[in-house]
């Protein structure tokens, strides 16, 4: 019995780690119906960038905020919205990293987020934000 | 009788030796000499333009250019000159084939317009005596080519028209029986020819083929060229003769017999002038023998002198030659032999025309060799279409084409990966034994999880990949690719990674529980679809922006290569260790080579005519492995994996 309510427990963690991943801290179970006029004017900025170094293997963790500029809520929107980031590295190659934009973002308002990016053997220069839709 | 048989064989055996015992026999000899092209240069830089012009073929009939009756009056067929074969065939000596846009002397190769003859002809069946009259319905083609070589500053040096005609087919009879009026001959020649048109078009463009690699490219060499080339020379020998000391002549001969197969070699010069020399002041001792006024003698001094005459010449000492053939002029026999006067005086000629204003030669051409080294991608071809206009085909700079190999190498990567992780994932159940709970597995193959987990090393691997050489639309693709391809195949590798997934759950223990959890939870998480949505999505449109060949036949080639790589790199899978994880892509290795064996001809489709032969190349790599037993394949093809070979071949789809 006690196993199977660490079980239960452990289960409910990987749960929510999971949603954590897909929706940030604003998640939110409010749900309301989404706007049918798609153009949402978001745009990404990154705040900071911490380089975690560990022998061979570097990482940064990207603070970034997502704005949206449009009047409208952006909130499960039709088409997927993505951030595209850029890593330059010391040794001048470029890498790539996306991210889907989840969550609920009213009008005029920001959402920031954190994400880790694996650099490997290279050394972190600079990055770059940009949004696509699929 | 017996007399008889006895004058006959004295008129027709004896006498006729007697006679002519000490007549000079020619006997033919081959040396290798120099030949000197007509057009002078000093420029060594060749490039080679091939028109491939739609040639236009005129149909007459009945003396008119109308086709037959007003069928087939305009045709058109386009001469497809494949660049290695006609580089194999030229492959010229004292040029350099550089891309045409680097050259210094450029050769245009351009198709002239076909001509179908369909024509009635008597003949005489019969005897010259007894003549029967007949005729026969004939298909004739006329074709031609124009050979025009410009200098740098455009203008022509040299430029000749070859044409000829082949005669395609003669109908002598009908029914067997001989065909006794021009009418019905022309009329059964008409029918040949309207029953499979193409078909005469195919044997005339066969024909055009036989002519530019006989004429055209003799033509090109004489032209164009130092060469150093087997030729004929003429030695005479002399049978036994009563009164004459003739056998030392004999065997002199003899033993020069070894000169025709001596091969060209870079001390062939040297042995030549070796075993000639000896020769010449031998046969000049013996000619002091000889009186040349003497009606006898003459003839036995006529032959040494031709031979001392014939030696100089192989040896390239035009004027020793020449002087000898003065001195033969004297002797009233066989003045008609020109040829002793005419051989050395051309070459002579074509010699110092050779010489330059700086009195050396246009070029240091013994020691100029370029034979060997030619590579045909250099030629270039221009299209026409029907009206004549030139279809320009864009060449791609240096730089441009290093950049479409760093993106071909990525994709390749990718492509490779998506593969080999679905073939593997897809076979798990053949290399795994699944607990009965549906949690890890109770029994696992060492080495299908050491496969597993490689791939998903160099899957992410893929994710640091450099992208900058990348349009913004590639980058985002290659990403989104790249991380579909990880996250894919991450709960698989989890999965195997759980040691022993327990049957009996009490005995393990939190971090292994947490572990088998963790597979749980990720089978549960329904976004396999989603990211193989993605790969399919993404990896044509990542191709289609590179490759004119469909995404699919970019795929197999790659595939090919990568498991190649697998079965033959030390360090990856072996046969003796892996054996049923080895047989198991040996089997796919031999299914992806079917079937791009069997796509071979829509991959052709994709390719300029003169690549094909690159492609066959390629795959013939791969027949041999294909053909070999599987415990052979470790040893026998030991690191038979080139990158660089796929790349190549990929080269060759490239937008």
């Amino acid at each position: 019995m006690k196993k199977i309510s660490i079980i239960m427990l452990l289960l409910g963690m990987i749960s929510c780690g999971s949603y954590v991943y897909q929706g940030g801290n604003n998640y939110s179970q409010i749900g309301k119906p989404n706007p049918i006029i798609e153009k949402f004017d978001l745009e990404v900025r990154v705040l900071k960038i911490e380089e975690i170094k560990s022998g061979q293997n570097n990482k940064i963790k990207v603070d970034y905020e997502v704005i949206n500029n449009s009047e409208l809520l952006f909130e499960k929107p039709k088409k997927r919205h993505n951030i595209f980031f850029t890593i330059t590295t010391k040794s001048n190659k470029e890498i790539g990293h996306t991210e889907r934009i989840y969550g609920r973002i009213p009008a005029g308002t920001s959402m920031i987020k954190k994400e880790t990016i694996d650099l490997s053997i290279y050394e972190y220069a600079s990055i770059s934000a940009s949004i696509y839709t699929d | 009788m017996k007399k008889n048989v006895l004058i006959h064989s004295f008129i027709f055996v004896l006498l006729p030796m007697l006679v002519l015992g000490q007549k000079p026999k020619q006997k033919i000899f081959y040396s290798y000499s120099w030949n000197f092209p007509t057009v002078l240069t000093s420029q060594s830089k060749l490039g080679i333009l091939i028109d491939e012009t739609l040639v236009p073929i005129t149909v007459m009939s009945e003396g008119v250019s109308n086709g037959i009756d007003g069928q087939y009056a305009e045709m058109f067929t386009k001469i497809e000159i494949a660049s290695n074969t006609f580089m194999e065939q030229l492959d010229i000596r004292s040029f350099e084939i550089v891309p045409i846009e680097q050259a210094e002397i450029r050769l245009n190769i351009i198709p002239k317009p076909g001509l179908f003859k369909i024509y009635a002809e008597e003949f005489n069946s019969g005897t010259p005596t007894s003549p029967i009259k007949a005729f026969s319905g004939n298909i004739q083609y006329s074709y031609g080519v124009e050979i025009k070589i410009e200098n740098a500053e455009n203008e022509i040096v040299f430029e000749k028209k070859i044409t000829k005609k082949s005669n395609l087919l003669k109908i002598e009879r009908y029914n067997k029986a001989l065909i006794p009026s021009a009418n019905q001959a022309l009329s059964l020649a008409k029918q040949a020819f309207l029953s499979s048109p193409t078909n005469y078009v195919q044997s005339g463009n066969g024909e055009f083929k036989t002519m530019l690699y006989d004429d055209v490219i003799e033509e090109i060499h004489q032209a164009l060229d130092v060469r150093y080339e087997r030729e004929k020379f003429y030695l005479y020998s002399f049978n036994k003769k009563k009164g004459f000391e003739l056998e030392g002549i004999a065997a002199s001969i003899e033993e020069l017999e070894v000169i025709n197969d001596w091969k060209e070699s870079e001390d062939y010069e040297q042995k030549l002038r070796e075993i000639l020399l000896p020769k010449i002041e031998f046969w000049t001792q013996e000619s002091a023998k000889y009186n040349p006024q003497d009606k006898k003698g003459k003839k036995v001094y006529w032959g040494l002198m031709a031979n001392i005459s014939g030696a100089y010449y192989a040896l390239g000492e035009f004027q020793k030659a020449l002087d000898i053939y003065e001195k033969l002029s004297v002797v009233s026999y066989r003045n008609d032999y020109l040829y002793l006067k005419e051989f050395p005086e051309d070459k002579s000629i074509n010699k110092k025309n050779y010489i330059a204003k700086d009195q050396n030669f246009y070029k240091n051409y013994k020691k100029i060799d370029f034979r060997g080294n030619h590579n045909p991608d250099f030629i270039a071809y221009v299209d026409r279409n029907e009206n004549g206009e030139k279809i320009e085909k864009q060449q791609k700079t240096t730089e441009e084409l290093e950049i479409i190999n760093k993106k071909i190498k990525v994709i390749s990567q990718i492509i490779t990966l998506d593969y080999y992780f679905k073939l593997l994932a897809g076979s798990i159940q053949k290399f795994t034994d699944e607990n009965k709970e549906g949690v890890g597995f109770v029994e696992k193959d060492a080495f299908y999880v050491e496969l597993i987990n490689r791939v998903f090393e160099e899957t992410e691997k893929l994710k640091v990949t450099d992208i900058s050489f990348y349009d913004m639309d590639e980058k985002i693709l290659v990403t989104e690719t790249i991380e579909a391809l990880v996250e894919r195949a991450e709960p698989l590798q989890r999965e195997l990674a759980i040691e022993d997934a327990a049957a009996d759950l009490s005995t393990k223990n939190t971090f292994e529980l947490l572990d088998m959890l963790i597979v749980s939870v990720s089978k549960n998480i329904d976004t396999e679809t989603q990211l193989v949505a993605i790969l399919e999505k993404n990896i044509p449109l990542l191709t289609k922006k590179i490759f004119r060949l469909y995404p699919d036949g970019v795929a197999r080639l790659c595939y090919m290569e990568m498991l190649v790589d697998e079965l033959t790199t030390g360090g990856k899978l072996t046969y003796a260790d892996n054996t049923k994880l080895y047989k198991h892509v040996f089997k796919e290795f031999k299914r992806t080579y079917t079937s791009l064996s069997s796509y071979k001809q829509s991959l052709t489709r994709y390719l300029h005519h003169s690549d094909e032969y690159k492609l066959d190349k390629f795959l013939k790599v791969y027949a041999s492995m294909y053909f070999e037993d599987v415990e052979n394949i470790n040893t026998k093809f030991k690191n038979s994996h080139d990158e660089k070979r796929v790349l190549d071949i990929l080269n060759l789809f490239i937008k």
